[in-house]
């Protein structure tokens, strides 16, 4: 056994994150840790990392106890994260990043040239398509994850943790990401996944550790559990992961758009009608979130038309956009969705706050009773209208910020992957949501990279390309359909 | 729970006044208060503004320069035979201009507030020597002292004008669309932005409060030295940002209230004003306040980082 993990705990002040984690890694097993947001998988890989200190229980590593203190300790004994927000410095080169704390030197001078072939060396035995000079901030994300994976194997670790890797990636680069950790695998090196995506589940993984409420309630081999058994065992309860919705007939054209063109897209045209739910596919840089910030008038358009419930109208600014109905439910929601810092309340009310006040000063009373409602009716898990927005789990964060758009009374929704880093059950409660928007008469455009939930949820479908619409298809449509169109080379 | 977390200060604040209390017997005298208060006001007032600036993410390095210009041009239309509150309100109204000044510079042009004011603290400066040629203005009407140094009800009147600043600037905060976007602003300005927040146009206004302000701090310093001096307020941008950020003000932004601020003031000015009794050497002032400030903010924030 590499690693053992028996009946580990970890409090943070008064809340337990940890209560019974189990967990056993053998060498070369591809080893996926599951649960919902909360679960405890962030905690317990942290602690064997060395990031946080367990409160009780063991820790084993190769049959021996270890109490790993930071994140050198963790390394000493071959143990690497790559972490799910890169935490890498962005104004240094790929090699700088690579051996960012662990420079050698002589006299306390760094040799930059020597640094760069060994970022080189590493770089070229796996085969990623990486130049050792490069400046990180320039690189995609998926190339960020690429260099963390070599600030991470560079000691010869024999485990290295994966904290979703591939929840900000396309599927094109998730395939590269999933070569690699074969060939770490081939190599005798034990590999730990933390994922959501279900999807990916047999393609990569064997064995697969779940945990619920901070407990380890699972563990086996992948190929003795069904994926609907292993949702249950997440959510503690059993739960569809295919979700249906009743199509409706579409109403009058709420958003149009003619030769919409931003410094991001060419020449958009579409039509959402009331009560329709549209889906946009596309490979991550399609161009899809650029078409939603154009649209919405963070970037506002250069040339082609808006029409708003037939009305024709300027975008200049989110400003003009929410002024004409129009939400934007962004990709990233603690950069551009909430302010976490402020209670729930205040996000709530943000876009609205004209109607909690007279004369510019706030009805406060009004303020917490309007976001009371929205916390029943919208299941929110708070404890009150004060709780701060930051406090709560993604799925939660995502409820405000769809309150914030309701409590505004918009009709046009631009939803820019909404169902981004929440758990499987708040999932559904979003998709519910949207349902009931849709049902209410708001017109919806939903950008998602699942392309599961799109086919779920979609009347019809959009694919973009390169900044360009590449083909609009119907409920009916297959996955390959969609990847047809949006990987579609151009034809000369 | 938000009322804890001011609990610090506070109690910092209470110890301070008891341990100098029993340390000297001219400390509780009503000498001592009221000149502790007149000593304190301009400050306090300043740090006022500052507390909106710092909550919607900003900071404001030139309030320093922008008192002195205040000051000079209120007294300058005094000395011209302006009645007194018309050249206080030229003060205010000064103060007010180049508050909005720096906000336009730092919403429209979108440069750093850091770098925006600390270019117009030398544009302030440098015009308010330029107007007076470097000379203090002193032919002032002697009733204009009552603003500095007059009693009202048997306490000194800037403690008024304190009290109904503070409770206005807690109004603004905390009941206000204004309040609540500068919060919004500070904690998440492009969130801000994506609701449909004219950011701009508060960013603006926040500024222009910071400088109502100052201005009218710098009314009160000229009446208490009876003197509209251009190098006034030299380095009081950075006692007025301490006071904010010992009460609990965030430079990250969002974070801030009025209470805090008038505490983190308080606990300057009896540090000074402590020292002065006890003999303390003014350069060992400095230290110990220096060390006040680091210690405050790092209490503060192994406290957040704990909750």
């Amino acid at each position: 056994m590499l690693l053992e993990l028996a009946n580990v705990q970890k409090r943070y002040g008064g809340v337990t994150a940890l209560r019974d984690g189990n967990l056993l890694v053998e060498p070369g097993q591809v080893h996926l840790l599951m649960g919902e947001n909360g679960a405890g998988k962030s905690t317990l890989m942290k602690i064997v990392a060395g990031m946080v200190e367990r409160d009780g229980g063991k820790m084993l590593w190769r049959g021996a106890e270890v109490f790993p203190r930071c994140p050198a300790d963790s390394a000493a004994l071959g143990i690497a994260m790559v972490h799910q927000e890169s935490l890498l410095a962005p104004h240094l080169s790929v090699a700088e990043n690579i051996f960012l704390g662990r420079e050698r030197s002589s006299f306390g001078f760094l040799s930059r040239r020597q640094a760069v072939a060994r970022a080189a060396r590493i770089i070229e035995e796996h085969g990623f398509p990486l130049q050792a000079e490069w400046i990180v901030g320039t690189l995609s994300p998926a190339c960020k994850q690429l260099v963390e994976i070599c600030r991470a194997v560079q000691n010869g670790s024999s485990l290295l943790i994966f904290d979703e890797p591939t929840s900000s990636l396309s599927s094109q680069e998730t395939e590269q990401v999933f070569r690699i950790v074969r060939r770490l695998q081939d190599r005798g090196m034990a590999v730990i996944y933390i994922t959501h995506r279900l999807e990916e589940l047999r393609v990569i993984g064997d064995h697969v550790t779940v945990l619920r409420d901070g407990a380890t309630v699972y563990q086996s081999r992948l190929d003795q559990i069904t994926t609907d058994q292993l949702i249950a065992q997440m959510v503690g309860r059993p739960v569809s992961m295919t979700y249906f919705r009743e199509s409706l007939p579409p109403g009058r054209p709420m958003l149009e758009l003619e030769a919409l063109s931003s410094s991001k897209v060419r020449e958009i045209s579409l039509c959402l009608r009331a009560g329709e739910i549209v889906g946009m596919a596309g490979l991550i840089g399609a161009g899809r979130t650029e078409l939603c910030e154009c649209i919405f008038g963070a970037d506002p358009a250069r040339s082609g038309r808006i029409r708003i419930d037939g009305k024709g109208i300027e975008i200049q600014s989110p400003e003009d956009a929410v002024r004409a109905g129009v939400a934007l439910v962004t990709e990233d929601r603690q950069r551009t969705g909430l302010a976490l810092r402020l209670p729930i309340a205040a996000n709530v009310t943000l876009a609205n706050v004209a109607s909690i006040s007279t004369a510019g000063v706030l009805r406060l009373g009004l303020q917490n009773k309007v976001t009371s409602e929205y916390i029943s009716k919208l299941r929110i898990r708070a404890d009150s209208p004060e709780q701060l927005a930051g406090r709560l789990s993604g799925g939660n964060q995502q409820k405000v910020v769809i309150a914030k758009w309701l409590f505004r009374q918009a009709r046009v929704f631009l939803f820019d992957e909404p169902t981004r880093g929440i758990d499987v059950g708040a999932k559904v409660e979003v998709f519910d949501l949207m349902s009931e928007l849709a049902r209410s008469g708001a017109a919806i455009l939903m950008v998602s990279s699942e392309l599961p939930e799109l086919l779920q949820m979609a009347d019809r479908i959009l694919v973009m390309r390169a900044g360009r619409i590449t083909g609009e298809l119907p409920r009916q449509t297959t996955q390959e359909e969609i990847m047809r169109l949006a990987a579609l080379e151009k034809v000369a | 729970m938000k009322r804890l977390q001011g609990l610090l200060p506070f109690a910092t604040l209470i110890v301070l006044f008891v341990a100098l209390w029993i340390a000297s017997p001219y400390f509780l005298t009503s000498t001592n208060l009221s000149s502790l208060i007149r000593q304190t006001a301009v400050i306090n007032i300043m740090a006022l503004g500052m507390t909106i600036i710092i909550i919607s993410g900003g900071i404001d390095l030139s309030v320093g320069a922008i008192l002195a210009m205040g000051g000079l041009l209120g007294t300058m239309a005094m000395e011209k035979g302006f009645p007194i509150l018309i050249g206080i309100a030229v003060g205010l109204v000064v103060g007010l201009l180049c508050g909005l000044l720096n906000g336009f510079l730092i919403a429209r042009l979108r440069i750093a507030p850091f770098i925006v004011t600390l270019g117009t603290l030398g544009v302030f400066r440098g015009s308010t020597l330029l107007i007076s040629n470097g000379l203090p203005v002193h032919q002032i009407p002697q009733a204009f002292s009552f603003l500095g140094e007059g009693n009202l009800l048997g306490v000194p009147f800037v403690l008024w004008v304190l009290v109904i600043c503070a409770v206005g600037m807690h109004f603004v905060l905390e009941h206000t669309r204004l309040g609540r976007y500068a919060f919004a602003i500070g904690s998440n300005s492009a969130a801000a932005v994506y609701a449909g927040i004219p950011v701009s146009r508060y960013t603006m206004a926040v500024y222009a409060i910071g400088g109502l302000l100052t201005g009218l701090a710098g009314m009160i310093e000229a009446s208490r030295l009876m003197t509209g001096q251009p190098t006034a307020g030299n380095g009081y941008e950075l006692q007025a940002i301490a006071a904010v950020v010992i009460g609990g003000g965030s430079l990250h932004g969002g974070e801030g209230s009025v209470m805090g601020t008038l505490v983190g003031a308080f606990i300057m000015g009896l540090l000074s004003n402590g020292s002065d009794l006890l003999g303390i050497s003014n350069y060992v002032q400095q230290v110990i306040i220096g060390a006040v400030i680091i210690l405050a903010v790092s209490v503060d924030e192994l406290r957040k980082r704990r909750a």
